[in-house]
């Protein structure tokens, strides 16, 4: 017995020490732009025997995604083999069908030094490989990190070092039916306005009301002003200039007035007709995508993933086709009320700092390789994913398909709405089941026909986030 | 009136069984045909539920089925109605190709046929031994294994792929497939099954000296057989729908199965779901397990009870073609020997 007590006693004395590691205490993220010599690596291709090295991304290998992923691939092999036949790289691409699981087993094979040399990371998972990245800043020039739109590096930076490249970028926008919009008689702004004037605009919460109010009262049943699958966290409150988390990220800040005038003005919109109650269908999500290809919808908030697919099918193969488009598209930012925001998402590029040298020189050349302009827009064009440089979309290339497709540009032209400022987010693990329970719970307005209690709806929503917080806490 | 006779056992004695015969009395006879009535009534009823039961389980097949012949406008539509306008059969051809199934296909049975063939080795011998040996260890290692049964996959993975990487088993064929060849639940149920075989069988075997292998091999497999096909069907079920194990230990498409594939028909244009493609694709993966639900579905659901024979109450029931053709028969029997007695 004693022997068992004292075998008990160093184990569990052995899991006090390991918990005990002491945590460096780094404030906030920083500035990317630090004016400061960075030891950059060779640009140039140095290596003096064949490498090869692995990437992992988070699509699968019969998506577009990673088809084109898998093609862009190919050809840089194929560039390497022919221009340095005796000190090649060769990438090998492996397809993990998803962030969850890519994440997973990146995790457990960082443990075990198993991982590739690049991964494709989720924005809000970059922050998980702050001790195993490379510092972007090591790889890129100031210039070229100037290049990239501000808006997409949201989520770059985490405790001062630049994880990851933004090349698999995204953001939410409401995609317009014209046709439909106009139909009303009320002016529906542009982008190109909006940004010509972002201080004067009257594209307003209030505004996009009467004009979804409008659309859902003077068109047939069945046609609604506004689609979605219910309130948006981020973009309710950061366009009315106000903080979801404070500093640290530890506290909801939004269980209070704001919030009510919030999700008051959400629950208004089905009241009023705008838009139908996104509880009663629970395939509501799916089908309000069918209904805007269909004509049905005047604006539906979506991913800016969907623009290239739903565009294809309202505009560009119905043109090929020699048939008229179903209705004229666009694309609009999500109403002011003090400014315009435009939130990141999607996902970047890591390269890992457990390789040997000539490892980690050939994934760094890969890299430069795959973010320069023609790559990047390449990878735009045909995946939907948005370029997030600014020389990518002066290419040749990119200035074609925006003749066909003007959509993406005017979506990447939005990504200057970006906050001030560090972003007062959760990372990682914690930003995912926070933003999902939020999504749930707020769903609440919706429920027992609209009856429920906002402020206890509210409560119930700040109270789980805020588990959430404390309990994933890094 | 004659007709209106039945007969009726009244236990007078205790070892009386001639029969009675009653007259009824009108009012009885009423009360008869309105149960009758009443019986065949419920019996409608019954069936009727059992449809509408039955109806909730093949719609989503049927709907999946319908929404893969469906044309992208109106598939993207997402309607629940069984309604198709053009039926594009076609779609299984693009399905077939862009999900690149004859690669896929070819790595399923390659899982499935390496784990049905290699399992037994492991699992019989396995189960024999923790059924009827005794030695050391026997029962920590058998609560050892059940641990492992109770922790939920998702919360081993994150070692288990750490150990599988360590070791190199990672995107091979035989790291797919070793935790299948120990799988705890087909130890279980041979072990289980092994139990109810009567002692005196083994005990007499010994006496001729028989060695535990052959005790197991000659005598307990061969008594268990059934259980082998019940196990073959569930285990090939399961491999084939594997998905989440597949995806994680798997890095190259070389090793990568059908479900992979079909899930990444979900993005196939992008974020907006090809769900034509995608149900066409669904319906190219379950069609092994739905023909073999087909043509063996009395095994499917002895199976399901664990090996048992499926006896219903009114004792053993064929198939209702069977029983209308019986019934059929008997009724034109009947006729026959109710034309002979009028003749008479």
């Amino acid at each position: 017995m004693k022997r068992y007590f004292l075998l008990l006693l160093v184990l569990v004395l052995g899991f006090f020490l390991v918990s005990c590691d002491g945590e460096e205490e780094i404030e906030g993220n920083g500035e990317i732009f630090v004016d400061k010599e960075w030891d950059i690596y060779p640009t140039e291709h140095t290596l003096t025997q064949p490498v090869e090295i692995d990437f992992w991304s988070a699509n699968s290998a019969v998506d577009i995604h990673g088809i084109t992923q898998a093609d862009l691939v190919e050809r840089f092999n194929q560039y390497q083999r022919e221009t340095y036949p005796d000190s090649y790289i060769k990438v090998k691409i492996s397809f993990q069908g998803g962030y969850v699981n890519q994440n997973t087993k990146l995790q457990a094979a960082l443990i075990g030094k198993t991982n590739p040399e690049i991964a494709m990371v989720g924005v809000s998972s970059f922050s998980i490989y702050w001790d195993n990245a490379i510092d972007m800043r090591q790889i890129y020039t100031y210039d070229e990190i100037r290049d990239i739109h501000e808006g997409f590096l949201q989520f770059a930076m985490y405790k001062h070092k630049f994880i990851g490249y933004p090349f698999y970028a995204a953001t939410n926008v409401f995609l317009v039916n014209r046709t439909l919009a106009e139909a009303t008689g009320l002016a529906v702004p542009t982008v190109a306005e909006i940004i010509a004037d972002p201080e004067n605009s009257y594209w307003t919460w209030d505004y996009m009301k009467t004009l979804t109010k409008k659309i859902s009262d003077e068109t047939e049943e069945g046609v609604y002003g506004l689609a979605s699958t219910g309130p948006a966290l981020y973009e309710s409150f950061y366009t009315q200039g106000l903080p979801i988390y404070n500093e640290t990220a530890t506290q909801v800040l939004f269980n209070n007035e704001a919030g009510i005038r919030t999700l008051t003005y959400w629950r208004e919109l089905v009241a009023e007709g705008n838009m139908e109650n996104p509880v009663l269908d629970p395939n509501h999500g799916t089908k309000i995508q069918g209904k805007f290809v269909e004509g049905k919808v005047g604006l539906l908030w979506a991913s800016s993933s969907a623009i290239k697919s739903v565009y294809e099918n309202v505009y560009e193969n119905r043109v090929a086709q020699g048939l008229d488009p179903l209705f004229e598209m666009d694309v609009l930012p999500f109403p002011k009320y003090k400014n315009f925001y435009s939130n990141q998402s999607g996902g970047g590029l890591i390269v890992f700092n457990n390789k040997s040298e000539n490892k980690t020189k050939a994934a760094i050349e890969f890299l430069r390789w795959l973010t320069a302009p023609e790559q990047t827009a390449y990878f735009s064009i045909n995946t939907g994913y948005l370029a997030a440089t600014k020389s990518a979309t002066q290419t040749e290339i990119w200035q074609e398909y925006a003749q066909i497709n003007p959509l993406l540009d005017r979506t990447i032209a939005l990504m200057d709405f970006a906050p001030e400022g560090d972003l007062k987010i959760p990372l990682g693990r914690a930003k995912a089941l926070a933003d999902d329970d939020f999504a749930k719970y707020v769903k609440g307005i919706y429920y027992d026909d609209l009856t429920r209690d906002i402020k206890a709806v509210l409560k119930e929503c700040a109270d789980r986030v805020q588990y959430i917080l404390e309990t994933n806490g890094w | 009136m004659d007709f209106a006779k039945i007969f009726d056992v009244e236990r007078e004695e205790e070892h009386s069984y001639s029969p009675v015969i009653r007259e009824l009395t009108p009012r009885q006879e009423r009360r008869l045909k309105v149960m009758k009535r009443v019986k065949y009534v419920l019996k409608i009823l019954n069936y009727l539920a059992m449809i509408a039961v039955g109806l909730t389980f093949v719609y989503p097949f049927i709907w999946m089925f319908l929404m893969s012949v469906r044309s992208y406008e109106e598939a993207v539509l997402f309607s629940p109605g069984l309604w198709v306008n053009d039926w594009h059969w076609e779609n299984y051809v693009e399905a077939w190709n862009r999900a690149k199934f004859s690669t896929y296909l070819g790595n399923s049975i390659t899982y499935a046929v390496l784990v049905l063939s290699l399992q037994y080795f492991f699992i019989v011998p396995a189960a024999y031994a923790f059924a009827r040996m005794e030695f050391k260890g026997n029962k920590f290692l058998f609560y050892l294994k059940q641990l492992g049964m109770m922790l939920p996959g998702e919360a081993t993975l994150i070692p288990v792929y750490f150990f599988y990487s360590k070791m190199g088993l990672v995107d091979t064929w035989t790291g797919l497939i070793l935790p299948s060849l120990f799988s705890m639940f087909g130890i279980y149920l041979f072990m289980n099954n092994f139990k109810t075989i009567p002692q005196e069988i083994i005990e007499s075997a010994v006496l001729d000296r028989a060695k535990n292998r052959t005790i197991m091999l000659k005598i307990m497999v061969p008594m268990i057989f059934p259980i082998f096909i019940t196990h073959f069907l569930l285990t090939f079920i399961s491999n084939w729908n594997s998905y989440y194990w597949v995806l994680v230990m798997t890095n190259s498409e070389k090793l990568k199965t059908l479900p992979v594939a079909v899930r990444g028909l979900l993005k196939a244009d992008g974020v907006l779901p090809p769900w034509h493609l995608v149900m066409a694709g669904n319906m190219m993966q379950l069609a092994p397990i739905l023909l073999m639900y087909i043509f063996g579905n009395q095994q499917m659901k002895r199976a399901m009870i664990g090996g048992r024979k499926i006896e219903f109450a009114g004792g053993k029931k064929g198939s209702l073609l069977k029983r209308g053709v019986k019934a059929l028969v008997r009724k034109l029997n009947k006729s026959n020997v109710d034309y002979a007695i009028k003749e008479r």
